[in-house]
């Protein structure tokens, strides 16, 4: 009857120990498949769009007023940094109809448009 | 934009080739309203200036988080903007006013991440390296008549 106890127990401490011994599933990054930037085009659905933080802010005085106080330090302002451009003042600037700042010559033969947030 | 910016600016839009044109994403909550409204009050003033501003928000990007409205006016102020009219602006709503019906207009667009480009209405996610930004230009002008 022992001896069959202690059987059992060994059984149980194996198949125990099989289990711990398992590798968990992981999927190594490996460069057949790192994800790919997709070129933002227009006509191709994007297969998953990410979802803009849309602003909260009701009013720039108002929350400028209202908004707390980072913990952090304040930090200094800026120095001007000196654009390449502005210096040489060999462009323009100005505003597309569209009210957006626009960089260069407006007739230039090939326009970019940079969608860019500052942060 | 900022690593490739001054290449591109002095390579191809100093001489004239290229026109570049900023629309702002604003999808980081208020940081993103509070720096753009900033670069557009200081536009209202001097266009020439804005890219000033521009180039010195992205440079100082990390700051952006935890600025204030002081902040904000020191940095205009720097650009030799009249801080009388950049804090009316910026107080009154007419700067955010802009930046909000640019922003709504970059959604109906469809986009949605940041940086994206507009590349004669190629649009590209990612921000390039500009070996492959003055290819793809290359590319571009040479097939333009």
């Amino acid at each position: 009857m022992n001896g069959m106890r202690r059987m059992v127990m060994i059984l149980l401490c194996f198949v125990f120990l099989l289990a711990a011994c398992a590798a968990p599933e992981v999927v190594e990054l490996t460069v057949a498949n790192v994800p790919t930037a997709v070129p933002a085009t227009e006509s191709a659905a994007p297969t998953a769009v990410p979802t803009p933080i849309p602003p909260t802010v009701v009013s720039v005085r108002e929350t400028a007023v209202s908004e707390p106080t980072p913990a952090a330090e304040p930090t200094a302002p800026p120095e001007p940094t000196a654009v390449s451009a502005t210096d040489t003042g060999k462009v323009t600037a100005g505003r597309t109809d569209d009210g957006a700042f626009f960089l260069g010559d407006p007739n230039a033969p090939l326009t970019v448009i940079d969608y860019s947030d500052f942060l | 934009m900022l690593g490739t910016e001054p290449q591109v600016i002095e390579n191809y839009v100093n001489s004239g080739q290229i026109k570049v044109v900023f629309w702002p994403v604003l999808n980081h909550g208020n940081p993103s309203v509070y720096a753009t409204v900033t670069a557009e009050c200081v536009g209202q003033q001097d266009p020439l200036a804005f890219w000033q501003v521009h180039h010195t928000l992205f440079e100082k990007q990390n700051e952006l988080w935890s600025a204030d409205r002081d902040y904000f006016v020191q940095t205009a102020v720097a650009a030799g903007i009249d801080q009388t009219t950049f804090e009316s602006c910026y107080d009154d709503g007419t700067g955010l006013e802009q930046v909000m019906a640019l922003d709504a207009m970059r959604r109906e667009r469809g986009v949605y991440s940041q940086p994206v480009f507009d590349i004669a209405g190629e649009r590209y996610a990612g921000a390039p390296s500009y070996e492959i930004f003055a290819a793809t230009f290359d590319a571009i002008l040479a097939a333009t008549p």
